[in-house]
């Protein structure tokens, strides 16, 4: 699951694409479902989603240094991240179907709010 | 205005569907996910826990009410602007709802169709097509608010 969940988000919110130029060809969505390097970077934002997930009483400070880094080195706009939070909840509800149930969905997105609010902290 | 594979896409995975099963699920999500959207919907009664709202019979009626409406938009991707001019009006100035309040809903909507459909059939092309179909409706329904 962890590596395809970044290719809804270049796919369906193709403005996406401008942060990962250096990603090589993301010419159209079947390039970007097999593109290697996109899989790989899908791995590493799971890997950071997880460190909110280990860090659940602390996830402002445990997202300070990323934050930052989305602001200031690769000037991401904030909105972004809501698209990218959406796409991994769809993602988790195609894979996981019918055991993703209302309760389910209404913690995650609870999580995920905290998640976004953390990564935008460092631009305001 | 989405191309004709778009177009052939939306109503495939259309087809796919029930009205009568997608509609409810869609609706309790909506109430249960995003609790500050119950403001608007007293009239249905008990909405005091995800159980009550699942189980409550006017929350599945009005699912259904809901997803009949959107059916029109798939019947009408020529013309959606117009087809939910009359809708539009009345979320606005009779229900007075958040415009950003409908996003909310086709984000409900489509984790329920994400899980009816599962990752073969709702692949990122899927996702992408009727996405661009929700975003166009959420437009329509926006454009009176203004």
């Amino acid at each position: 699951m962890k590596t395809s969940d970044r290719n809804p988000c270049a796919v369906v919110y193709p403005w996406t694409q401008r942060y990962f130029a250096h990603f090589g060809n993301l010419y159209n969505p079947e390039m970007i479902l097999a593109n290697p390097k996109i899989a790989n970077h899908g791995v590493v934002v799971f890997r950071g989603l997880e460190m909110a997930v280990q860090n659940m009483d602390n996830i402002k400070n445990t997202y300070a240094n990323l934050s930052k880094l989305h602001s200031e080195k690769l000037h991401v706009d904030p909105d972004n991240f809501q698209l990218l939070a959406d796409c991994i909840t769809i993602v988790i509800a195609t894979k996981m179907r019918s055991a993703f149930t209302p309760e389910k969905q209404a913690t995650w997105y609870k999580f995920l709010s905290v998640v976004v609010s953390a990564l935008s902290k460092q631009y305001f | 205005v989405e191309s004709q594979a778009e177009r052939s896409a939306i109503v495939g995975l259309w087809e796919q569907l029930s009205v009568d099963e997608i509609g409810p699920q869609a609706l309790a999500r909506l109430l249960i996910v995003y609790p500050w959207t119950q403001r608007y919907f007293a009239s249905l009664g008990d909405l005091s826990s995800p159980a009550a709202i699942m189980g409550n019979p006017k929350v599945a009626t009005h699912g259904k009410v809901v997803m009949g409406a959107l059916e029109k938009g798939v019947k009408n991707l020529d013309d959606i602007k117009s087809t939910y001019a009359a809708l539009s009006e009345m979320h606005s100035d009779k229900f007075h709802v958040d415009p950003d309040n409908f996003k909310l809903l086709t984000e409900s909507l489509t984790i329920c169709v994400a899980m009816k459909l599962g990752p073969s059939v709702f692949t990122a092309d899927a996702q992408d097509a009727w996405s661009k179909f929700l975003a166009v409706v959420v437009s329509a329904f926006c454009e009176q608010s203004r």
